[in-house]
């Protein structure tokens, strides 16, 4: 028999007098005698979905040691017990029978299965060869928004205070950089300022691009839920097609791809006119600065960009935005002047709390860093910011994308605090680290995708590739696949399935995925959520974390990477949360964690920091209203940024846009979901969508074959007509979770030249009709 | 309340001081809301608990309060149940227990949708004035699932749905291209659904076997034209389902402090 202290036994009492008036079975008790291999007998632990960036916390439901339920957590405030269709079905993909279970090495041209310390030696042996070979600068990992944060933390720590190169990079590169940069620019300091709560309080929802019913339907369930509460919400889907988050929305204003920079300026243009701005506030809190114009896009080889800030002001400002009159922006975009004006009226009027949301399609933009910018401008000249309701939100598309690439710091220039190129942040990481300041290089190297061009031209020629699919999801993937063939080229993929980067690889190394082992994520609002391993990985498969050990004790840096293995999540994330140690940051300790579901920083005096710069919620603003202390004269930037083209806009050889992007059902590159038969069988292909009136003058229909061409490859594709989405006349619209349909060998890689962020939005196609001859 | 209400974690040992303060207010509180919800009850109105959307510092949040489906009992749930048709309607089309959990991936999981869904449909609109598809609300999932019964162009019997607070239905809900087979084979395995007419004393009431969570509307599954014959209540004339059948929270008896 169990026996119970007084206090444990009040505990339990309590939780379960208060589940059963709220009438909820209790999820957490499992009395190991009476466990039956039905549902009722099933033990749930906690952990945040493996999935997107918005970090559901979910139970999983285990018996006979593996995961067999999911339910949404009802303690999380993040979705309060709901899930989407993903997240209900993640445990299956721990299930696929063709697991990686061992690792693989290519000999004669084959992957053939070794055993993991056979596979972990040659990778650290290459590693040793290259460096001697070739530098330090030739060896270089490329992670993901999807590792844990001790994943992401060891990984930099090898690479950069280890090894002693900036070669690391991930592919939030591909898919949050221009929000950084955004963040960046504007703040001072990464990501938002608000909370999810903030969509409790907000009644005016702007999506920027996003397409949020199917890439964060959680979040917009509550938005949903909102209206239902309170007629008076609006919700604004601003897009460049028709989408399921255009048919639930209030107001749908479709744009020209590339006009939301010309949008948003003419917004703010008929702000000022109107006399709609908080004056007092912008006076106060906002200082005016302007970069360089005609910034480029990337495509040349070697190519490099140094913005240069200078002073603006609100008469500069005033007058470039005046070059967006209604009329010029209609010219432009195809917005009417009524709509662009009911946009000014919703973030002018001063009894609407209004809240901006965006993802890829703002991020993924060679003019990325601006059109974050041009958003959060609009909220500043209103002063509807750092408030309840009031918030610009930059959702992220992975489960850790903040908490690892972001807060971990991995990427090229930067650190867990700071950035490489700053000498006081290069220091504090060599102190934590304990390990020569020199030893850290003060020169950013490559981002993604100049690494992957460098590992076509030779300069880098080892790479080590964990939780990410790049061979499906480069742009331009014609070109960086047979980069990463050539020869003297050594590519290691952590994976969980065989994937076409696997196909790539010298090297297979078999991970342990999510629930597999003890982790960390951290998701939009700042929220860090641990997870407990709950179920073995299976054969040889091994937590990345832990690869990333092994691996830097074969290369000799046992003394750096000293953690048993019980307790190396607790260790790192002790050893890691010293770089965030001060008000403006400060994480929850890892005892806390393990007891919550999930706990935003910054953590200050036993606190969560829901509304960040503003004196009433943020222990570290000073004063009594906002305080926007991550830059240095205290105050927000509004950036002068103006509407440039996109580097390829369709013409008479390719006359369509080509949009890019995912469907509900898949996550990113389908390793996982497609594994998934409810998933699989919901979307089991990819395919094109096409505009009626286009399709009627191509004489095509629905089903039917088609070729997609661009300057850079050529695919088939069934067409989509009035399915899903439906693009505007002129648009086609491709998901890329298919790896047999890979779109990515038709898009560009031109990137924002201050985020460095690919858009995989726009380029230019043609659609031929195949002919049955 | 966090602290206390939060997981059952194996690694929370440590108790602070204080907690048992919390515990105490708990349990009072959970007193509170189960007499004033038995109140309601019994007053014959449909009583909702935790709608989901009181905020984190909200003084009133239960731990475990579910989004969607509380306590959902009563004179509307019996008049719904009154209003559809018999449950033999889900037996005449060969629909049983298996085809009920063969739609899902393991008990309690979202359904799979089982009939043909055009893609351009979102799903959503029970709940909004306009429909939300422009269409006044014709043509979307809850022009069916909301009241239920025969529909002439599936020529089946529609389940309500438990939960028609939720607008973005195809978030959890996906239909199925059955001939497309498997991306890859799955050795996917879950766990038997609970065991029927779970009754205490032979004769008793059976208690509720699983989670409320989303499914608080007995008619859904037990009465609704959706209802396979096996958990097909067989007395539909009661109103108040919660006040024999209960869910079972633990199976620890009770033992004095």
């Amino acid at each position: 028999m169990t026996t119970y202290t007084r206090r444990e036994f009040i505990k339990r009492a309590a939780l379960q007098s208060a589940v059963v008036a709220a009438g909820v079975s209790f999820p957490g008790i499992v009395f190991p005698a009476q466990q039956s291999a039905n549902i009722s007998g099933v033990e749930w632990k906690k952990a945040p979905c493996r999935f997107c960036g918005v970090g559901c916390g979910l139970l999983v439901g285990l018996s006979g040691g593996r995961a067999v339920a999911v339910k949404g957590d009802p303690a999380s405030p993040v979705n309060r017990g709901l899930a989407c269709v993903k997240g209900y079905h993640v445990v299956q993909a721990l299930y696929g029978r063709d697991r990686l279970t061992q690792a693989l090495v290519r000999k004669n041209g084959k992957l053939v299965p070794v055993p993991i310390g056979e596979a972990l030696e040659l990778v650290a042996a290459k590693m040793k060869e290259t460096i001697a070979k070739n530098g330090k600068d030739a060896v270089a990992i490329y992670g993901s928004g999807q590792w844990t944060i001790p994943d992401g933390y060891v990984a930099l720590k090898l690479f950069k205070g280890a090894i002693g190169t900036n070669n690391v990079e991930a592919n939030a590169r591909l898919c949050m950089a221009s929000a950084v940069t955004g963040f960046i620019s504007g703040f001072g300091l990464d990501e938002p300022m608000g909370c999810y709560e903030d969509i409790d309080h907000a009644n005016t929802f702007v999506l920027w691009g996003n397409n949020m019913a199917e890439m964060h339907p959680v979040l917009f369930s509550r938005i949903l839920a909102r209206r239902r509460d309170d007629p008076n919400v609006k919700i604004i889907d601003l897009a460049t097609r028709t989408t399921r988050t255009s048919r639930m929305a209030d107001h749908s204003i479709l744009f020209a791809p590339q006009t939301d920079l010309a949008i948003a300026n003419g917004v703010a243009n008929l702000l000022i006119r109107g006399g709609k701005l908080d004056r007092d506030f912008i006076a106060k809190h906002c200082s005016f600065k302007q970069g360089k114009f005609d910034i480029g896009y990337g495509l040349e080889e070697r190519f490099k960009f140094k913005e240069k800030v200078t002073d603006s002001s609100f008469a500069a400002y005033k007058a470039l935005v005046a070059e967006y009159s209604p009329a010029s922006v209609a010219r432009l975009s195809g917005v009417s002047p009524q709509d662009l004006s009911y946009l000014a009226s919703l973030y002018g009027d001063p009894n609407r709390k209004v809240m901006s949301l965006w993802c890829m399609g703002a991020n993924q933009h060679t003019r990325g860093t601006w059109i974050n910018n041009l958003i959060y401008n609009l909220h500043l000249l209103t002063g509807k910011i750092s408030s309840p309701g009031n918030s610009p939100f930059s959702l992220t598309g992975q489960p850790s994308a903040c908490g690892t690439v972001r807060e971990v710091g991995t990427l090229t220039h930067k650190l867990p605090k700071g950035v490489v190129t700053n000498k006081a942040h290069r220091e504090l990481a060599a102190k934590i680290w304990n390990v020569p300041v020199e030893r850290i290089p003060a020169k950013p190297t490559h981002h993604t995708v100049d690494m992957f061009r460098a590992l076509d031209r030779g300069d880098i020629r080892f790479v080590w590739i964990q939780v990410t699919n790049p061979m499906v999801t480069m742009p331009k993937l014609n070109r960086y696949r047979a980069g990463a063939k050539k020869d003297g080229r050594f590519v290691v993929v952590s994976e969980i399935y065989p994937t076409p980067t696997t196909d790539v690889a010298d090297v297979v190394l078999p991970s342990a995925m999510w629930i597999e082992r003890e982790g960390m994520f951290g998701n939009s609002e700042r929220r860090t959520q641990h997870w407990e391993k709950m179920v073995e990985p299976p054969g040889e498969a091994m937590s990345d974390t832990w690869q990333l050990i092994e691996v830097a004790r074969r290369l000799g840096y046992e003394k750096l990477f000293p953690w048993p293995r019980e307790t190396h999540i607790r260790d790192i994330w002790n050893e890691y949360t010293r770089f965030h140690d001060n008000p403006k940051h400060r994480m929850a300790p890892y005892e806390l964690l393990r007891e919550r579901p999930g706990v935003r920083w910054p953590f200050v005096n036993g606190k969560e920091t829901r509304w960040r710069y503003n004196a009433k919620y943020d222990p570290a603003a000073k004063g009594t209203s906002f305080d926007f202390y991550g830059k240095p004269d205290g105050r927000a930037w509004i950036w002068l940024r103006r509407y440039e083209p996109p580097p390829e806009m369709p013409d008479g050889e390719y006359p369509y846009w080509l949009n890019t992007g995912r469907v509900i059902e898949h996550w990113h590159t389908g390793s996982m979901t497609r594994r998934i038969p409810i998933l699989h069988r919901a979307v089991p292909a990819a395919y094109v969508e096409i505009n009626a009136e286009d399709a009627r003058k191509l004489a095509i229909v629905n089903g039917e074959n088609v070729r997609l061409v661009s300057r850079r490859g050529k695919i088939e594709l069934p067409v989509a007509i009035d399915q899903r989405g439906s693009p505007p006349p002129g648009q086609v619209f491709v998901p890329f979770f298919d790896e047999a349909k890979l779109i990515n060998e038709l898009t560009l890689d031109a990137y924002c030249p201050i985020s460095k962020q690919p858009d995989y939005k726009k380029c230019a196609v043609r659609v031929e009709k195949i002919s049955r001859a | 309340m966090r602290g206390a209400g939060g997981k059952n974690q194996p690694g929370l040992k440590a108790f602070r001081p204080g907690y048992t303060f919390i515990a105490l207010c708990v349990v009072l509180l959970g007193a509170l809301v189960f007499i004033v919800g038995s109140v309601l009850n019994f007053g014959g109105d449909a009583t909702v608990t935790g709608n989901g959307h009181a905020g984190e510092g909200a003084a009133l949040q239960l731990p475990g309060a579910p989004p969607g489906g509380g306590a959902r009992t009563g004179r509307p749930m019996a008049a719904a149940f009154r209003a559809a048709p018999r449950a033999e309607s889900a037996a005449a089309q060969g629909r049983h227990l298996e085809t009920f959990y063969g739609r899902r991936a393991y008990p309690g999981a979202p359904p799979a949708i089982p009939h043909p869904v055009a893609q351009d449909f979102a799903g959503n609109g029970g709940a909004r004035p306009d429909g939300g598809d422009g269409q006044g609300g014709a043509g979307d999932c809850i022009a069916c699932h909301g009241p239920g019964g025969y529909t002439e162009r599936f020529a089946a019997y529609a389940p309500v749905t438990p939960h028609p607070e939720f607008e973005n239905c195809r978030q959890c809900h996906v239909p199925q291209q059955e001939a497309s087979g498997l991306f890859k084979a799955s050795d996917w395995r879950t766990v038997a659904p609970p065991p029927l007419g779970q009754s205490a004393l032979g004769g008793s009431p059976p208690r509720i076997p699983h989670s409320l969570q989303l499914r608080g509307n007995c008619v859904a599954c037990h009465g609704g034209p959706g209802a396979v014959p096996e958990i097909a209540t067989k007395h539909p004339e009661r109103e108040n389902c919660r006040q024999c059948h209960v869910p079972s929270q633990s199976r620890q008896d009770w033992r004095r402090p």
